[in-house]
């Protein structure tokens, strides 16, 4: 199976209070349904 | 939000509903409000996670697209309409099911704007379905 590619795993991503995450972390604990948005609204 | 409503069905099935958008953290929490969005949500202003992971970006998938009009036309049909719009006009997104040894059990890539996987499709990749338990469990 695929897994994710080291470059997506270390992106930065933001929560509600700015502070930052690496995407692995999402992930971390149990799997995630992660959601890509074309935008908000 | 199909998707949303379904987050309960996800935790059962062994994983959590994430919300990534395009803008910036006042963006998603306008539209956390607007939506009345309960899952944790996230935002990569950047779009690196987006481009790493392979989603498509551009004018004519968004907007001129043959599917971008049927997906409109069904979209407007059930009561939906779109309001000012905060983000990246042309990022498309995607789903993906990942577990926490990085392994990936279901990928999807919008290929023009409107277009969402079937949601049976993503709850059938989580990794707690209905009947493994007792599958494996000893006589």
């Amino acid at each position: 199976m695929d897994r994710v590619n080291a470059e997506a795993a270390e992106a930065k991503v933001f929560d509600l209070e700015a502070k930052e995450h690496p995407l692995r972390e999402l992930w971390a604990s149990r799997a995630a349904v992660l959601v890509f948005l074309r935008h908000f609204g | 939000m199909q998707l949303h409503r379904e987050r309960f069905a996800i935790r059962d099935l062994g994983a959590e509903l994430i919300m990534i958008g395009n803008g910036t953290p006042n963006f998603a929490k306008a539209f956390l409000e607007e939506f009345s969005i309960t899952t944790p949500i996230y935002v990569d202003p950047s779009l690196a996670s987006y481009r790493a992971l392979g989603m498509r970006r551009g004018v004519a998938a968004t907007l001129f697209s043959p599917k971008v009009l049927v997906h409109g036309f069904r979209a407007l049909r059930s009561g939906f309409r779109q309001g000012l719009t905060r983000g990246d006009h042309f990022q498309l997104g995607g789903v993906l099911v990942v577990k926490p040894d990085d392994t990936i059990l279901y990928r999807y890539l919008s290929e023009t704007a409107g277009d969402h996987p079937p949601t049976s499709d993503i709850l059938a990749a989580l990794p707690h379905q209905p009947g493994i338990e007792a599958q494996l469990s000893p006589a």
